[in-house]
Formats: structure tokens, C-alpha cells, sequence
């Protein structure tokens, strides 16, 4: 039994040294990875783009429909993507809305809350879906405006309330 | 390491690596997921945040103009008319996303407008799965340890039986046909059955020999008497004297193996009384030469080393393997033979070419002479005193003396040595 010691404690060493190799290949590539995806290039961002080519269509007219003037001093707009709820630093804004509904006494549509700061304090890594609703047109500077705003987030909340009202006028 | 051990450090070893490679995995794509969430978060801040500023000129979202510390690649992408994200390394990691604004003239943007957000190496949620990651790995490699241990126990077990039949009809059992052939399909189940046959066989095949032994030593007898009877009867006495000779030693060769027989049988019980050895000794060494040829010239001596012992043995079947040691020495090995007894130890050491290393290995076995160097015979001598050692409780070993020669040990059970009176 003892010419047959040798081999097998080399089987076991073998076995030892190439489960070690492999974990340190693992380990060596995963760390790798991580500190090439660091070293990123510039990776596209499809949304902002996508707002860049907006911005340069922008001016759809009217048609007698109630607009929206953001924070009471915007440009009057119908159908407006976004609306900044937080008018004093900006740091509440509705975005991505797409408006299911936008007759003459209100709107209804449903987008995304971004903010800044949370009640937490903390920077989160995704907006508030909500749904928004606006009402209470009135006659503002010679045009129809809508003048009170209703968020209802459906998920978590950034300030607490399910529910917000904001003033447009 | 037993192979139950080794069963479950295989299983752990590979389990280990498993878990090794998948935790690797799921942090690496745990972290990639993470960086992609947190590049988009930025990029919808940065297009909300551009929607405000081209409508109203306000930075919303916490939105900047020309940040200065807006990393090099992602202010060239961003004067290259690009929008991009971008996460940054160094001192204080954070996720950039930027685009171009005021792009009056079509030249390229003139400003460019950013968001940004730390994005530590130590986010807590990563540390959490991988904290989780660690634990349910551990806890992975730890179980299967446990439970391949008990897996490979019960493999581990029916070779335990196996080798444990195996050795009790080594130790001359007969095979257990229970133990042995199982009715299972696989590998150790075919060892068991391998070795029952194999037991089988063996145990077949001495038996055979042995009946073969008695058969012919039985037979035989009769037929030597009447010989040597009539050889008295011969005219001639060169003729007498040669026939006599030849037909006592068909006679000895006989009782050899009617000796043998017997020992075989197993029904030899030792004789036992107390004896002085070294005077017992002697006596047999001078018997010897009358039994078997032992003579003059083989210069044989006896040494007696230590305190001499009383022995509580059976004196006709020590004097049966001394003699039988005496005369292979005489026969085989050349002189001076030299006797010594050391306390309920004795040995015959002779200076010839010794035993051959087959003999000194295995013992002797009937009909097995050797080598050449060791001459003719029947290989019967040795194989009865082995044989009547066992029945006396002895050891008997066969080597080489440390000068050359054959050397062999005959040690007595120490059950009733004891010091003699040196001289009474």
C-alpha cells in the first residue's frame, strides 16, 4: 500500500490545486470585469436623446384646449410632458406623462414623479410612478389654463401622502 | 481518509467551486444590473431635467450647467453632439449622465447640462446579497458535506462487510454466503460476489489438496511395508542394503505426509509438560543425526544465552520441527549449524546460501522446494515444522542470520516460561 501513497496523495494535490486555480480564474475574471465596466466608455442615454428630438419638434398647437403653465410663469402648453411640481427649487418634477385624457374641465394622465431629495433625505434610484390629474380651468392672460394639479402615486411615496395637490396658477 | 471521508471531501470540494463560480456570478450580475439602473435613473432625470431647462431655462433634478468636475470622456461625447452616461471611478464614485444644450448655430452644443448621484463601491443592498451569498454558500457546502458524508456511508459500509468476510475466510472461515453474494447490481455488489467465488475456489482447491495429500500417503503405506519387509528378504546384501535405503526413505517421505495430513485436519492437540529447553535442545541435536542424517561433519553446536527456562511444551513435536530445521540445514545450507536458545527462543541458523525469499515470505508449502540453490526435496520438512509450531502455539519465522545463511526462529509461548535454578 505504501508504493500507492505517493500517486494518491498527488490525485488529491492535483485536485486541490486545480479547484484553487479555477477559484482564483473566477474570482480573477469577475474582479477584472468589474474594474473594466468601471473604466466604462460612455454608454448611451436613450431617454435623454429621445428629449433632445422633443425639444427641437416642440409647438403643437392648442386647439382651444386648456394649457398648462408651469409653475404660473411657464409658457402656456397643452399636453405637457413634464410639469415641475416643486416650483421653488425644482427638486419635484412629473415627467414621461402620457395623457390618456385631456378634454376641456380636466386631464388625466399617468407618468413619473423625479425627485431630487426624498423624505428620507437619500437620493433614490427611481422615480414615483403616480397619475395625474388636472382640473379647474380657468381664463389666465387671455387663454384657458388648467390651475390645480392631483398626484396619486400608485406605489411608494416620496414625501408620505398617496395624494398631492399642487397649484398651477 | 477513509473513502467515506474522501466521498464527501470530493462532493464538498466541487459543491465549493460551484458555489464559488455562481456567488462570483450573481455579484457580477447583481453589479452590472445595479450600474444599468442606476445609468437609466440618470439618464430620466437628465431627460426630464432638459425638458425643464429647453421650456422654462430653470435646472431642475439638481441639474447643472457646465459642471467642472464632468468627466473629460463624457464632456468630449457631449460636444460631440452625444447624450451618454458615465460612471466614474476614484475618491468619490458617482453615475454622470450629460447632453449638449444650446445648440444654436448646428455647430455643436455650446453648454452641456448634467445630473449626477454617488455611486459607492459599498452600496449597502450589494453588501446585503453578498453577505446572504456568503451564509446560504457556506451553508450549501456545509449540508452537502453532511450529507455526502451519509450517502457515502452506506457505500462505505457494504465494502466494510466485504473486506470483513474477506478476512474472516482468510482467517479460515467458510465463505458466508450472505455477507458475500448480495443481490445488488452494482460495483460493490459485484466485488462481494467477486471474492465469494474466489473464497469459494481457494477454499475448494486446498481442500483437494489436502484429501489429495491423505489419499496418497494412505495408499502408499501398505505397499512401503511390504517393501521394505521384503527388501529383508533379498540375498544380495549390496542389493539389500540399497533397497533398504531407498525404502526407508519412500517410508519417511511417507510419514511425512501422513504427518502432514494430519496436520491439515486440524485435529493435532499439543502434549503439554514441563521441560528444562537448553537440555531438551541438546538431547534433540543429538537424536538428530540418528533421525535424519544430521552428522559429524555439519559441526552442529548448541549455545544456550541467558537464564536458562523451564518450558511447558510438547517435547516430541518441538523435537519434529528442530529436526526438521536441523536436517533442511544439513541438506540445503552448509555448516557449522548453530543452535542457540535464548530463553523460550530458538534458533537454527546454518551458513549456506539461505531461504529463498518466496519461503521467508510466505512460509513453506508442501512439494515447494525453491530454488535451486536450496537443492531437492519435497519441501515437506519445513512445511511440518511450520505445521507443528502452530499446533504448540509457536511462532516459527524463516530468515536471513545477519552473517549470511538461513536463519530460523522458533519462539515457544511465553504462557509458562519461567527461570530455572541456575544449577541445582
Amino acid at each position: 500500500m505504501t508504493d500507492r501513497g505517493g500517486p494518491r496523495w498527488g490525485r488529491g494535490r492535483t485536485a486541490l490545486v486545480a479547484f484553487a486555480v479555477v477559484t482564483a480564474l473566477a474570482a480573477g475574471g469577475v474582479w477584472l470585469g468589474q474594474t473594466s465596466d468601471r473604466a466604462s466608455a460612455v454608454d448611451a442615454a436613450p431617454k435623454t436623446s429621445a428629449a433632445v428630438q422633443d425639444v427641437k419638434e416642440d409647438g403643437k398647437p392648442s386647439d382651444g384646449l386648456p394649457t398648462v403653465r408651469d409653475c404660473g410663469i411657464g409658457a402656456p402648453e397643452v399636453k405637457p410632458r413634464v410639469i415641475t411640481l416643486t416650483c421653488t427649487d425644482v427638486g419635484m418634477v412629473a415627467t414621461e406623462i402620457s395623457w390618456k385624457k385631456y378634454g376641456a374641465k380636466d386631464a388625466l394622465g399617468v407618468g413619473v414623479v423625479q425627485v431630487e431629495k426624498t423624505a428620507a433625505g437619500a437620493e433614490t434610484d427611481t422615480g414615483f410612478p403616480a397619475t395625474f390629474r388636472l382640473y379647474g380651468p380657468k381664463r389666465v392672460d387671455g387663454g384657458l389654463a388648467f390651475t390645480s394639479l392631483e398626484v396619486t402615486y400608485e406605489g411608494s411615496t416620496p414625501l408620505g401622502d398617496t395624494t398631492e395637490m399642487y397649484n398651477l396658477a | 481518509m477513509g473513502i467515506r471521508g474522501r466521498i464527501a471531501l470530493a462532493i464538498s470540494c466541487m459543491t465549493a467551486l460551484a458555489v464559488v463560480v455562481l456567488g462570483f456570478s450573481v455579484h457580477h450580475i447583481a453589479d452590472l444590473e445595479r450600474e444599468r439602473s442606476a445609468r437609466a435613473y440618470q439618464d430620466d432625470r437628465l431627460s426630464s431635467a432638459l425638458q425643464i431647462y429647453e421650456r422654462d431655462g430653470t435646472l431642475a433634478l439638481g441639474a447643472k450647467l457646465d459642471d467642472g468636475t464632468l468627466p473629460s470622456p463624457l464632456r468630449e461625447a457631449v460636444f460631440k453632439k452625444k447624450s451618454g452616461t458615465y460612471v466614474s471611478g476614484g475618491e468619490d464614485p458617482r453615475v454622470w449622465a450629460a447632453t449638449g444644450v444650446g445648440d444654436g448655430d448646428g455647430s455643436g452644443p455650446l453648454r452641456s447640462l448634467s445630473v449626477s448621484a454617488p455611486y459607492p463601491d459599498d452600496d449597502p443592498s450589494q453588501q446585503s446579497l453578498d453577505r446572504a451569498l456568503l451564509i446560504s454558500g457556506c451553508g450549501t457546502v456545509v449540508l452537502m458535506a453532511v450529507v455526502s458524508w451519509f450517502v457515502s456511508q452506506r457505500l462505505s459500509r457494504r465494502l466494510r462487510l466485504s473486506a470483513a468476510a474477506a478476512r474472516r475466510i482468510a482467517a479460515g472461515a467458510e465463505p458466508d454466503a450472505d455477507a458475500l453474494a448480495s443481490q445488488g447490481r452494482d460495483e460493490v455488489a459485484e466485488l462481494g460476489r467477486s471474492v465469494h467465488h474466489m473464497a469459494m475456489s481457494l477454499a475448494a482447491r486446498v481442500e483437494a489438496e489436502r484429501e489429495f495429500t491423505a489419499d496418497v500417503a494412505h495408499e502408499l503405506r501398505t505397499p512401503v511395508a511390504g517393501l521394505v519387509a521384503a527388501a529383508e528378504l533379498l540375498p544380495q546384501p549390496r542389493a539389500v542394503e540399497l533397497v533398504r535405503d531407498r525404502a526407508q526413505a519412500m517410508r519417511r517421505l511417507v510419514e511425512d505426509l501422513l504427518e502432514v495430513s494430519r496436520l491439515d485436519a486440524g485435529v493435532e492437540r499439543a502434549d503439554l509438560d514441563a521441560c528444562e529447553l537448553p537440555s531438551l535442545v541438546r538431547g534433540i541435536v543429538q537424536r538428530a543425526a540418528r533421525q535424519r542424517g544430521v552428522d559429524e561433519a555439519d559441526e552442529v553446536s548448541v549455545t544456550v544465552e541467558g537464564e536458562p527456562r523451564i518450558v511447558e511444551t510438547d517435547r516430541r513435536r518441538v523435537e519434529r520441527v528442530l529436526v526438521n530445521l536441523l536436517a533442511n540445514a544439513a541438506k540445503h545450507g552448509k555448516p557449522p549449524i548453530e543452535v542457540v536458545v535464548a530463553g523460550a527462543r530458538i534458533v537454527v541458523r546454518d551458513h549456506g546460501p539461505g531461504y529463498p525469499a518466496e519461503l521467508c515470505a510466505e512460509g513453506p508449502r508442501r512439494f515447494r522446494t525453491a530454488a535451486p540453490e536450496r537443492g531437492t526435496g519435497h519441501g515437506l520438512g519445513l512445511t511440518i515444522a511450520a505445521g507443528q509450531a502452530q499446533v504448540l502455539g509457536a511462532r516459527l519465522d524463516f530468515g536471513a542470520a545477519a552473517e549470511g545463511g538461513a536463519e530460523a526462529v522458533l519462539e515457544l509461548p511465553e504462557r509458562a516460561g519461567r527461570v530455572c535454578p541456575t544449577d541445582p
